[in-house]
């Protein structure tokens, strides 16, 4: 039954169900461009942040559209599936993300509405003056999401291969499939922007609940023996030691040392992930100051099924796949479990779900990494009388450049391993949240302290990450890694936060001792609590007209 | 620490205390889930088991659910507390000390609202 997942032939019903709700999707994409359409959609406001015009409604799928990725549905549970428990981090990661949201994003948004900030960089730019400092953040955001783009085309490559396309052939028939769909993508992302994806949500969140609802009924069903028999088997075949470095892969506890780097990766990829341009954008997209906060109790619903699908790895172990039966590419671990549960036309669905659920990500993702480079490159460095609407053409082929390079990222590098592509991007972007967060409640830190705490962070946070090698790779192996002059592990991101907040902090005093001249701040403190009465009232997203 | 906290410099105001009962409901509620959740060796047991999960796992999950709850009722919390200053500041003007005692009516059209264009 096993050798079934290796996908020796192409799979025709599940090629044609993928196929079919692809199409559905493609049409939608273009579609969205007239969805909500204003008289001034050529404005960059209305291609990036699809007119500023969300409410709660748009908003729950929007921001689903950030955590419920392949990151959810491939990369977390490979972690799991190759080690056990810590894997599992994404789940308090999830939680914790609520509360931070609760505190800080209200605050942005409201200061982002009253001065029409379009990016986080934006931002740090009115707050500390400093041009320098807005173009560390937006390089910052345009590099992290390029490894999160990267792991949304390795959940896609994933599902084409257990379907049995890409595998053995060559290079280019290979990865044809990712091609195509990647340049469905970035064509309907460019003509319809920010819309798009918050349209194409609705289908994908409903395929998603759709599957995992199935899933967690029906496989346990054809394991046999319940929970408690799926958590016996992960346990004992992850403390089996393994018979080349006779040590156990993990097991489904936490091992000593472990609390550690399983807390900081909690911590740290929550902190992080609002950092993001992506989520940033799904959050600056919204209506109204509460939205977000009133949708919160619903957005954890995403929490909960990521920690569903996260088991969903231990349901392939007790279902007999090994590393070795999956290619030696536990990536597969879900699509293949599928695969050997479902029914043809099931798994179809259920690749189809996975699939549109890293095509959403991607394409707002991408978007947001366009607006950064256009607002805060383009227009800051390069053409400072761009118009809105040379604005929007630069961000509409930007947002191609950065898909593509996101490719060259998967067919360049090791991918089995993606959630090292989201833990890097993490590593990364947490150095700016500082600039960031800090900056909403205070101007005590000086900008060039910012600065040097950013770059010292980034630095020590890239070395580290650089020299850290695994079994199949040299360089970025890991992104737990032993604190200076410790035994104890950690990742990565905390431990250079925790030197970029050193430097900020020192850095800090003597500026503030020698009097350097802070820059302007175009802001008030009344900015913080701003709320934008009477504009886009009423809108409630009509989506009757364009829904197939 | 709590969410809607002024900056360090606010204008002069109406003195609504700055620590206020629905801030500190609201701010526990946003501080109970990094305690739960980073505090590792209160939840890293297998025993005692839930349809067939080891703690370690339906414990976390269970707090997704706690903190679905606890976010609910931060956001009422801080609406109250924002209607209530709200009204603290229209009715007191610039020299008024004692609004937050008499207005609690007018948070209802905080908590109740779903649209803020509707105001």
């Amino acid at each position: 039954m096993i050798d079934a997942a290796a996908g020796k032939a192409v799979n025709g019903v599940e090629l044609g169900v993928v196929i079919f709700f692809f199409t559905v999707v493609a049409v939608l994409g273009f579609l969205a461009a007239r969805w909500r359409r204003s008289a001034d959609h050529k404005h960059i406001h209305e291609w990036g942040l699809g007119g500023r015009s969300f409410g709660g409604f748009v908003t729950w799928f929007l921001l689903g559209g950030d955590l419920y990725t392949a990151y959810t549905f491939v990369a977390v549970p490979a972690a799991l599936f190759a080690g056990g428990a810590l894997g599992f981090f994404a789940v308090p990661y999830t939680i914790l993300v609520w509360p931070l949201v609760f505190i800080f994003l209200p605050r942005l948004w409201s200061v982002s509405r009253k001065h029409g900030y379009v990016t986080p960089a934006d931002f740090v730019k009115g707050r500390h003056g400093s041009r320098s400092l807005s173009l560390a953040v937006a390089v910052t955001g345009i590099v992290a999401t390029m490894p999160y783009i990267a792991l949304q085309l390795v959940g896609i490559q994933a599902c084409l291969d257990v379907i049995g396309i890409g595998g053995n052939g060559s290079t280019f028939a290979k990865d044809l499939p990712l091609f195509i769909a990647f340049a469905v993508l970035a064509a309907y992302t460019y003509t319809s922007g920010l819309r798009a994806p918050a349209l194409i949500a609705f289908v994908k969140d409903a395929l998603i609940y759709l599957t995992v609802i199935v899933a967690i009924i029906y496989i346990p069903t054809r394991i046999g023996g319940g929970w408690a028999h799926i958590f016996d088997a992960a346990q004992t075949r992850l403390t089996t030691p393994n018979p080349t470095t006779h040590k156990p892969a993990g097991s489904i506890l936490l091992a000593k040392g472990n609390a550690v780097p399983y807390a900081t990766l909690a911590i740290g990829s929550a902190m992080a992930l609002f950092m993001y341009p992506h989520a940033q954008v799904g959050v600056l997209a919204t209506k109204s100051r509460n939205t977000v906060r009133r949708n919160l109790a619903a957005l954890t619903a995403y929490s909960l099924m990521l920690g569903v699908i996260a088991l969903l790895s231990y349901m392939a172990i007790a279902a007999g796949f090994t590393t070795k039966s999956l290619n030696g590419n536990n990536q597969h671990a879900v699509p293949a479990l599928f695969d050997w549960a479902f029914p043809s036309w099931f798994a179809g669905v259920a690749f189809s779900a996975v699939a549109i659920g890293a095509l959403v990500p991607a394409a707002i993702m991408s978007i947001a990494a366009a607006n950064l480079f256009t607002r805060n490159v383009w227009v800051d460095f390069v053409n400072p009388n761009a118009t809105p609407q040379q604005q929007t053409q630069v961000a509409q082929a930007v947002s191609l450049v950065v898909k593509f390079g996101a490719l060259a990222f998967v067919l360049g590098l090791d991918a089995t391993s993606a959630i090292n592509f989201q833990l890097l991007g993490g590593v990364l972007i947490l150095q700016t949240f500082p600039a960031i967060v800090f900056g909403l409640y205070t101007r005590y830190f000086h900008r060039w302290a910012l600065l040097l705490g950013w770059a010292a962070g980034i630095g020590y946070g890239a070395a580290v990450a650089w020299n850290q090698s695994s079994a199949t790779q040299h360089h970025f192996g890991s992104q737990v890694a032993l604190i200076p002059w410790t035994h104890q592990k950690a990742y990565i991101a905390v431990t250079a936060l925790v030197v970029n907040l050193v430097v900020l902090i020192v850095t800090n005093l003597v500026l503030r001792a020698a009097k350097a001249p802070a820059g302007v701040d175009q802001t008030t403190a009344a900015d913080y609590e701003h709320e934008d009465e009477g504009e886009g009232r009423g809108d409630l997203p009509e989506i009757t007209p364009v829904v197939v | 620490m709590s969410s809607g906290a002024d900056t360090p410099n606010p204008p002069p105001r109406p003195a609504t205390p700055l620590i206020s009962p629905p801030r500190v409901i609201a701010a526990f509620c946003i501080v109970a889930p990094f305690v739960a959740m980073l505090w590792i060796p209160t939840y890293n047991e297998e025993t005692p088991k839930l349809l067939g999960f080891p703690f370690f796992y339906w414990y976390q999950l269970l707090w997704v659910v706690i903190t679905a709850l606890l976010m609910m009722v931060a956001y009422f919390a801080v609406e109250r507390d924002r209607a209530v200053r709200r009204a603290a500041r229209a009715a007191g003007g610039p020299s008024a000390a004692s609004g937050s005692s008499d207005a609690t009516t007018p948070s209802a059209d905080g908590t109740a609202q779903d649209g803020e264009g509707s105001q």
